[in-house]
């Protein structure tokens, strides 16, 4: 399932929304103000980038390339926000979708069969890490399953709610507590090497 | 720790070090520039779209024509390569075919181009190299783009001296270059390392030039 954004916005309150910028820019930009929009990239892309990052695994190509995808959502889709909840969360909000979506593609395309409901089969096995301690937290989270690093992602860094993060990915909570477990457990894991 | 017990005093220790980590991590310094000329490529460039939902069918739509990566068929390069051609050819066949009597009459009466001098010069300064990069045809881009406008000024001063159906033709092959130039802007946004595209989009901005040099001169002789 994927959320239009704008759509049930109260749903969505990550530990990082902000006021979402100047109402006056955003209005600037929905009225086709590309200077405006381009305020409200320099804003906001830094977080964005970041969640693309980690949502992506890491690559810095593959969340250069979410990212602009985000972006060229947001501005075609910049009529429908109304300002029910702050700008940065309907931008994240954008970002988990796309990488949902790219995620499910990439599924389609290499024909593998998992399933959400089934944290077990999720994934492979997270390749082993080296960690040196702080910076390398990064890299291991990288390399968890998809699932497990979408759930520890939103919940641990991003801070969103177990409920939130089922809405959004259109699981169960409880799957969203098991991915969020696995992850912790594997980081834990990766981090005692 | 066991298999299904994650440890309490490691899992503070995770998460404390989660915390550390940054929120904010600046983008490549070139990623606005192709955000922007993607948006500008799109038809409806003029602002974000505020017809309809913004719904997962036209995210769909949009990945689903980006994926399909038209360029990377021959056929559409064979397509716009012979209709750049052929509306080219057609504008000076039909030129010369019908001996444009508007012009005929009009230098018979002696009237003279009218367009101004700086507008010559202007078009003078259009790129004369092909570039290689992304990043350097982005240089040159507004020079193509100003020529353009110039010598589209240009004719539309002079048009009532070109017979109706060379107008329609220009118009036609005016717009045939323009979408491969829109489809060649859209693909680069998804992949601007693409030299060929960057050969096909300063390709086609040449063609146009040509083109509207071309009838511009034909209007003026």
């Amino acid at each position: 399932m994927t959320i239009p954004p704008g759509a049930a916005s109260a749903a969505v309150s990550p530990r990082t929304a902000d006021a979402g910028g100047s109402s006056d820019v955003i209005h600037r930009a929905q009225a086709g103000d590309m200077d405006a929009f381009e305020r409200i990239y320099r804003e906001h892309s830094p977080k964005v980038y970041a969640l693309c990052l980690r949502l992506s695994g890491g690559g810095a190509a593959d969340a250069s390339d979410l990212m602009q995808d985000v972006f060229i959502r947001a501005w075609r889709g910049l009529a429908t926000f109304r300002g029910e909840c702050a700008f940065s969360s309907w931008l994240h909000r954008l970002a988990v979708n796309a990488m949902l979506e790219a995620a499910r593609s990439e599924k389609r395309r290499t024909a593998r069969v998992l399933t959400m409901e089934d944290p077990g089969t999720i994934g492979a096995p997270a390749p082993a890490v080296t960690p040196d301690v702080a910076m390398d937290l990064e890299r291991a989270i990288a390399t968890l399953p998809h699932g497990a690093r979408m759930a520890f992602v939103l919940h641990d860094i991003e801070g969103y709610q177990h409920q939130e993060i089922a809405d959004q990915m259109g699981i169960a909570v409880g799957t969203v507590k098991a991915q969020l477990h696995r992850a912790r457990k594997l980081l834990i894991k990766a981090l005692d090497k | 720790m066991t298999d299904d017990i994650v440890d309490e005093q490691r899992l503070q220790e995770l998460l404390a070090l989660t915390k550390q980590l940054p929120r904010s991590i600046d983008p490549p310094s070139g990623a606005w520039g192709q955000i922007r000329s993607a948006l500008e490529a799109e038809p409806s460039s003029s602002g974000p779209r505020t017809t309809g939902p913004f719904s997962n069918a036209v995210i769909g739509r949009a990945d689903a024509v980006r994926s399909t990566r038209f360029w990377q068929r021959p056929v559409f390069l064979a397509a716009a390569a012979l209709l750049l051609v052929a509306g080219s050819s057609a504008i000076t066949a039909v030129a010369v075919r019908r001996g444009d009597s508007s012009r005929t009459g009009s230098q018979q009466a002696g009237v003279q181009p009218t367009a101004p001098r700086q507008t010559e010069a202007q078009i003078a300064a259009a790129p004369t190299t092909s570039p290689a990069t992304l990043a350097e045809f982005t240089a040159v881009e507004k020079d193509y783009i100003v020529t353009a406008q110039r010598l589209a000024e240009l004719l539309a001063v002079q048009e009532d001296k070109l017979a109706p159906e060379t107008v329609a033709t220009l118009r036609e092959s005016l717009r045939i270059i323009d979408n491969a130039i829109l489809e060649a802007r859209r693909a680069l946004a998804t992949d601007p390392a693409n030299a060929a595209l960057v050969e096909m989009l300063s390709g086609s901005y040449q063609k146009k030039l040509d083109l509207l040099r071309r009838t511009a001169e034909m209007a003026r002789s």
